[in-house]
């Protein structure tokens, strides 16, 4: 269907070329993923496939779609592109309106309009928000709505550029069954490209891995899965667990990709008893230091006592009667699904959504009042903290006063210590086309220059890659030692496990149990890591 | 949420809308139509400078330098004085120095009339000059109607040294009021051209004492007399005097209306004269050669005329300048820098003339402290002194005279008044209150130097006295400034305690309302107890008679009442006058309406069925005359033969309230 | 879909209502007026409040008395405060000008409320796609951008360390947030425009999904809506209900014009709620 011939592809006024040598052949049907680090290339590649958004700069090479040269200027109808943030795409206010859209683009008389929404309305059982609102709608239900007004249009072949960068996993999980129906009943093409592995590796057809704009490995899942692991790439940490647990390179056997595979195999037991052989063997140092840092005194920094909170007098309250306290110098991880208030129990305790008279109290460290300069909060938002113009600027921002003093290569070593140094290279741009991850260090950067004693972080890992990820791990660890109390809120229940001393449940506005990381995952059978779900037998 | 944000698209939906309400709501003031104004005035000085041309021609000058130049021959003594004042109007650039000169040689003539001396001092400052000696003088020989507005006017353009030399020359000039609210030469029927010159010098003296000063009755006059020439204009637009439609007439009316270019004056000041129909019955007058003529031969404009070009130039000057938002006055006025208090005891509150008495009585102690050393070295005799200064006076500056009469009449009173100035005070102020009411009439006749003024301050005393009597009678009517504030203190408190309570049951309440609410709240009060609140309490009476003299509107028509009670050597206690009424008063509304507007006093009883019957009014009561004496209204000469209360009556009726003493059969015919 | 009364024919009659209240402002009228919009509120299923009617004759009393203070035509003068004369026309002027406003707003309201996003698009239909499209995106980027700007403001003071004290520090605040907003919204802007490329923006002329029809019954209320308000419009003109402040108050109520014209504007308000089956769209529309 898509045939990829030699393709070379340079940004106008760029030193490299984004991708280079490129050949691919998506036949009708698959469901190809492209996966490889940040700035690979893949959502270049993407892009070249969809004339409309094809980017401008130098290009060789051909890309045919059903044998045709699509050429810079076309217009083609039946590639739909779906891009990562749902709140960005949808266009209209109306879920009818954003069906019509598309439709309506391409000159459709109404009445054919009409009965199209209303059979695709149907089939996506979207008859009951048809009416609705599409501000009230969630990411995921966005991002549905966005793939279905593409869908509309009679599109063949998807084109998806990290979709669920911007959901928590459990939407997401819910995109991909639900593009996982649209690929059964319809046999649509979809070219995805994912940071995401985890659960959808093991669905796709081919698999591309890609770095600095060349093809490294294309394959089946399982195929790719081995070169990665062989080649021992630092992009292999990216894989599914169930791949990288069960891995053994002296075996000739395909990697899992998914746990039903792995549990379907016989020598399922075993693989878990070696498993666990090599994990104790690895991080016996780690658990050990959690220990030590388990027998500190284990003090309180925030205590949150009955505290009951809503958003105004005829909402629902969203904390209720809600008793915790956060140890200090130890990094605290408070998981729960949507809507259980973690982000509101951060706004509270950084001060920001006050509380009312008798609605409980928050305490620190034994006074009633901290010094509020103290507590950093790091919102899901990174980019609402962006005012400057170049990425310098930025960090400086705010805190002139301490760069100064501090001298010449203040900034630059700073980052060196916190492990930034990949911001050096970006300070002359602007913060806005920095990544997803780089942002999130941005961000970071500028809260740390504050020197907080509390460190409220919501949501950090969203967009990072598994690189991006273990860095700020190594991060939180650091600020931990430095006696640094984090908070942290996330649904990355594998990030959590990995750098959390300790781990709360929040469930329906309340605190639900608050253990050491280890044993809260370990004690979990649903919600809990994927490492914990393979290895529980 | 979908209903959170829903409200919040609302309200932002119908707050912009009511903004733009509040906006376009402010517009709804009476504006001059700027761009409207503008073309009609540049119309005007189209035809101004075709009479120039016209006027130049005629005397073979080349340009309007020329002309002027050549006028300086006869400066001050022809009517070409007024072609120098349209040209000042105009804005010409010319250089008037040769003009100035010759009218400055003429002004030693040595018989000069008043008019022509203020004219001359007018005729400079719209030149430009600031003063010129022997011009204006601050005294009048006689009180004819043309002096005093003559005088009255150059006080304005600055030669008043003191404030109260204009409010004597606007005192002076209402008392000159006619009964029909216009003013004349002699005689009772107003002239229009008098009173147009009359109205300028109202415009002149409110621009010059500041609107503040002027007081309500002020007001009252300019309508009045705004009302009388809207009732004269004739079908055409146009005037005419003395039985005569010429275009000078139209001219001053036009000046009249040019002279109130302020917009704090009430809109209906000005009303019920139709400005465009006026101009163009004026340019009826507008010949073929550019001039204008002063009448109509045959219906046609042919013979220009020298004074009526002059004079219509002047208006269009004076009037296009109005328009075009700059000052309207034909002669220069010089603007009141500071809010001039009268201390004309009739127009204030009682405060104010205490306080003005104080400062006075300040002034003239500091001046009788200062002269009393002096007079004492002087020659004692009160006489000779006077005859002195009288004759140092046309060589001196006309305050010195005024401080000299001070001076004499300080003598004049016993030598423990000027000991006694600082130890009483209250009786200083009647010293006071005598002494400036000497002052003025020693300026008024300086041929009886002031020996014995106790006759003449008795009087004026006494009729100070009365008239403060007066206010204090009518003080204790219902409405008082204090009461005033109170009610509205009251207002403001009943409007916050609203808002209070608006904002507490409202479902999103905000601190900030609160204190918005507060501060507001404490600024209106504060503006309540610190402004200054006066009440028109003469004005009201005046008001009522101008309510009934004015124009009727749609459903209203005029009537003429009299009220006689037929006494043999008294006048009648309203004399025949037309009043406007509307198509449903009957005639005891009317004559309720008439005797409150005149201060007649009435009583009548009204009966469980609503007749009512007129018992006694001004005083003359039923039977005080005998059995059959009593009061009887009669319509168009026809005797009543039911109540007051169910007559109505038409357009053109004669109403006539008389004193019976035969049941009515000695005043029907 | 299917809609009872067509979206102009609405838009119509809320600027034939507003636009009588402002213009003829006649005591009766504005009776009439705030009756109607009454009967509107409890259709669409509000409450009127005890603060909406504080808050209404807070209004009313602010505007009768800060009338008389900028204003001094009229012929009855009070007295004069601070040297400008205070008038009893002028404060009838304020009352009648504040319920006027009063009225008006109230029918901005139901007006804001009845004329829901689908129905403004409605408005400009077929023949205004362009402006159409423009007003969805308005509506539909306006929630989105003010609740963006709370959470500015919220990762604003998140870095800062709480809400900023004192003049110069909320300016600054403020100013950041501007910024931070501007460039958040081109950013946003540039991937909405790729996410409407790639659907196919500007492929072909633009159709307009029109999801109402032009019943006879629409027809016919905008033809007795136009009715009402010509009756209305030349009764005025031609001298009927007039209601002069200045110089004189004359209130004219009884004349024949003056009846006609109140019953004829009675009749424009009430016309859309003659019909049952609207008033039952209406309120499904809102449960």
């Amino acid at each position: 269907m898509i045939q990829i011939e030699n393709l070379n592809f340079t940004y106008s006024g760029a030193a490299r070329p984004s991708l280079s040598d490129i050949s691919l052949h998506i036949a009708p049907g698959q469901f190809v993923l492209l996966c490889g680090p940040t700035g690979c290339g893949k959502s270049t590649l993407l892009r070249m496939m969809k004339p409309e958004l094809t980017p401008a700069g130098e290009r060789s090479g051909r890309i045919l779609y059903n044998g045709n040269e699509i050429a810079a200027n076309d217009r083609l109808v039946e590639v739909g592109f779906v891009m990562q943030n749902p709140e960005q795409q949808v266009v209209t206010d109306r879920v009818w309106h954003e069906l019509a859209f598309g439709l309506e683009n391409l000159g459709v008389p109404s009445d054919v309009i009409r009965r199209r929404c209303a059979e695709i309305a149907a089939y996506f059982d979207l008859e009951k928000s048809f009416e609705k609102d599409t501000n009230a709608l969630s990411g995921g239900e966005k991002q549905q709505l966005v793939v279905a007004s593409t869908m509309i249009m009679g599109c063949k072949v998807l084109l998806l550029d990290e979709p669920t960068s911007q959901l928590d996993p459990i939407a997401a999980n819910r995109f991909f069954l639900w593009l996982e129906q649209l690929r059964r009943e319809f046999g649509i093409t979809i070219v995805m490209a994912e940071h995401h592995l985890e659960e959808i590796f093991g669905e796709a057809d081919r698999v591309v891995y890609m770095d600095n704009g060349r093809i490294r490995a294309q394959g089946t899942p399982a195929q790719v899965a081995w070169e990665m692991l062989t080649a021992q790439d630092t992009f292999a940490a990216a894989l599914p667990t169930v791949t990288r647990l069960f891995f053994d390179a002296n075996t000739h056997r395909d990697p899992f990709v998914s746990l039903r595979e792995a549990k379907g195999s016989t020598e399922y037991a075993q693989l878990v008893e070696a498993a666990k052989k090599r994990l104790s063997a690895a991080s016996g140092g780690a658990v050990a230091s959690r220990e030590t840092t388990a027998k500190r005194e284990e003090s309180a920094a925030v205590t949150l006592s009955n505290v009951y909170y809503a958003y105004d007098d005829r909402s629902p309250s969203v904390l209720n009667n809600l008793s915790f306290s956060i140890p200090a110098g130890a990094c605290t991880a408070i998981v729960g699904g949507n809507g259980s208030g973690k982000s509101t129990l951060l706004k509270v305790v950084a001060g920001l959504a006050p509380l009312k008279k008798h609605a409980g109290k928050v305490k620190f460290s034994g006074e009633n009042r901290a010094d509020r300069q103290r507590i950093s909060f790091l919102m899901q938002d990174v980019t609402t903290l962006f005012t400057e113009e170049t990425v310098y600027e930025e960090i400086v921002a705010g805190v002139k006063a301490k760069v100064d003093n501090g001298g010449e290569g203040f900034v630059e070593n700073f980052l060196k210590e916190h492990g930034f140094e990949a911001l050096t290279a970006h300070f002359p741009q602007h913060p806005y086309d920095l990544s997803g991850g780089e942002q999130q260090m941005l961000g970071l950067t500028k809260l740390l220059l504050r020197d907080p004693q509390i460190l409220l972080l919501d949501e950090p890992t969203k967009g990072m890659d598994a690189v991006a990820k273990d860095q700020l791990a190594a991060l939180i660890a650091k600020k931990t030692k430095e006696d640094v109390t984090v908070v942290l809120v996330t649904h990355d229940l594998d990030f959590a496990a990995l750098c959390a001393d300790y781990a709360a449940m929040l469930f329906r506005g309340e605190i639900l149990s608050k253990e050491r990381a280890d044993r809260f995952f370990a004690d979990n059978v649903f919600y809990t890591t994927h490492k914990n779900r393979a290895l529980n037998a | 949420m979908q209903n959170k944000m829903q409200r919040r698209r609302h309200y932002l939906i119908m707050w912009s809308l009511a903004f733009v309400l509040l906006l376009t709501s402010f517009f709804d003031a009476t504006k001059r139509v700027g761009a409207a104004n503008n073309a009609q005035a540049d119309e005007l000085l189209n035809y101004c400078n075709e009479a120039l041309s016209w006027k130049m021609k005629a005397a073979g000058a080349s340009s309007a330098q020329d002309l002027l130049d050549k006028m300086a021959g006869n400066a001050g003594r022809s009517p070409e004085d007024w072609y120098v004042l349209a040209m000042a109007k105009m804005g010409l650039p010319l250089d008037y120095s040769a003009y100035a000169q010759q009218l400055f040689a003429v002004c030693k003539d040595p018989e000069p009339t008043d008019v022509e001396q203020y004219r001359r001092y007018l005729v400079a400052r719209a030149m430009g000059y600031e003063s010129i000696p022997g011009t204006a003088p601050e005294r009048l020989k006689n009180k004819g109607i043309m002096s005093v507005i003559y005088r009255g006017y150059a006080a304005a353009a600055g030669r008043a040294s003191e404030p109260f030399i204009l409010q004597e020359a606007q005192r002076d000039l209402m008392e000159l009021k006619l009964a029909d609210g216009g003013y004349a030469l002699m005689g009772e029927a107003s002239d229009v051209d008098v009173t147009g010159f009359a109205l300028q010098m109202y415009g002149a003296i409110r621009v010059a004492s500041g609107a503040s000063a002027v007081g309500a009755d002020f007001d009252a006059a300019v309508r009045d007399a705004f009302a009388s020439l809207a009732r004269t204009q004739q079908a055409d637009g146009g005037y005419s005097s003395f039985g005569t439609p010429n275009s000078e007439s139209g001219a001053m009316v036009l000046l009249a209306l040019a002279a109130f270019s302020e917009e704090a004056l009430p809109a209906d000041v000005r009303g019920g004269i139709d400005v465009n129909m006026l101009i163009a019955a004026t340019e009826q007058y507008h010949t073929q050669n550019g001039g204008y003529a002063h009448s109509l031969t045959n219906g046609v404009a042919s013979l220009d005329n020298d004074l009526a070009t002059a004079q219509v130039m002047c208006a269009y000057a004076a009037y296009a300048s109005y328009l075009k938002g700059g000052a309207g006055n034909l002669y220069p006025v010089k603007v009141a820098t500071s809010p001039v208090v009268p201390t004309n005891a009739e127009t204030t509150a009682e405060e104010t003339t205490q306080g003005t008495a104080e400062e006075t009585t300040q002034e003239t102690t500091k001046e009788t402290a200062a002269e009393s050393t002096e007079a004492s070295t002087e020659d004692t005799t009160p006489e000779s002194s006077a005859e002195e200064s009288s004759a140092e006076m046309s060589t001196e500056e006309p305050s010195s005279q005024e401080e000299t009469e001070i001076e004499t009449t300080v003598e004049d009173s016993s030598s423990e008044e000027a000991t006694e100035t600082n130890e009483n005070p209250t009786r200083n102020i009647e010293t006071t209150e005598i002494e400036t009411e000497t002052t003025t009439t020693a300026l008024e006749s300086i041929d009886n130097p002031i020996i014995n003024p106790t006759n003449e301050e008795n009087s004026s005393e006494s009729a100070e006295a009365s008239s403060d009597v007066d206010n204090t009678e009518e003080g204790g009517r219902a409405l008082t400034v204090s009461k005033i504030r109170l009610i509205m203190t009251a207002v403001v408190c009943a409007l916050i305690l609203l808002a209070f309570l608006a904002n507490l049951c409202s479902k999103r309440k905000s601190k900030l309302n609160y204190i918005l609410i507060l501060v507001f709240g404490a600024a209106a009060l504060a503006f309540i107890w610190l402004s200054k609140i006066t009440m028109p309490e003469q004005a009201t009476q005046k008001q009522q008679q101008s309510y009934l003299e004015r124009l009727p509107a749609q459903g209203e028509f005029r009537i003429e009442i009299s009220i006689d009670q037929r006494l043999e050597g008294e006048e009648m206690l309203l004399t025949p006058r037309l009043v406007t009424v509307s198509a449903d008063d009957t005639v005891f509304e009317i004559l309720d309406r008439v005797t409150k507007a005149y201060g007649i006093s009435i009583d009548y009883t009204k009966s469980m069925v609503g007749t009512v019957y007129v018992r006694g009014i001004g005083g003359h009561a039923e039977f005080d005359r005998g059995a059959g004496s009593g009061w009887v209204f009669l319509v168009n000469d026809a005797l009543a033969t039911t109540d007051a209360g169910s007559v109505k009556l038409e357009e053109g009726d004669v109403l006539r309230w008389a004193y019976t003493l035969d049941l009515g059969k000695d005043v029907s015919p | 879909m299917r809609v009872y009364l067509h979206s102009r024919t609405w838009f119509v009659y809320f600027i034939m209502v507003i636009a009588i209240l402002m213009s003829i402002r006649h005591p009766v009228l504005i009776l009439i007026g705030l009756e109607s919009g009454l009967l509107w509120w409890k259709i669409l299923g509000r409450k009127l409040r005890i603060a909406h009617i504080f808050a209404a004759l807070f209004l009313l009393g602010a505007l009768a008395v800060a009338n008389p203070l900028t204003s001094s035509n009229g012929a009855t003068i009070l007295f004069y405060l601070n040297g400008r004369a205070f008038t009893a026309e002028a404060l009838a002027y304020g009352l009648l000008f504040g319920a006027v406003l009063v009225v008006t707003l109230l029918w901005c309201v139901i007006l804001s409320e009845l004329m829901t996003t689908d129905r403004w698009l409605n408005v400009c239909g077929r023949r205004f796609r362009k402006t159409g499209l423009v007003l969805t995106m308005v509506f539909r980027f306006f929630p989105l951008f003010t609740k963006q700007w709370h959470r500015i403001r919220e990762g604003q003071e998140a870095l800062e360390g709480g809400s900023p004290v004192g003049l110069k520090a909320t300016f600054r605040m403020t100013k950041r947030e501007l910024l931070c907003m501007l460039t958040w919204s081109l950013e946003h802007g540039f991937v909405t425009a790729d996410a409407m490329l790639a659907r196919g923006y500007g492929a072909a002329k633009r159709t307009f999904f029109n999801r109402e029809t032009y019943k006879a019954a629409s027809i016919g209320v905008a033809i007795a809506l136009l009715a009402a308000f010509t009756a209305v419009i030349t009764l005025a003109i031609r001298g009927g209900m007039e209601a002069e402040i200045y110089p004189y108050v004359r209130i004219h109520m009884d004349g024949v014009m003056d009846i006609i014209g109140f019953a004829a504007f009675f009749l424009l308000c009430h016309i859309p709620m003659i019909s049952g089956k609207v008033l039952r769209e209406e309120r499904r529309m809102r449960s």
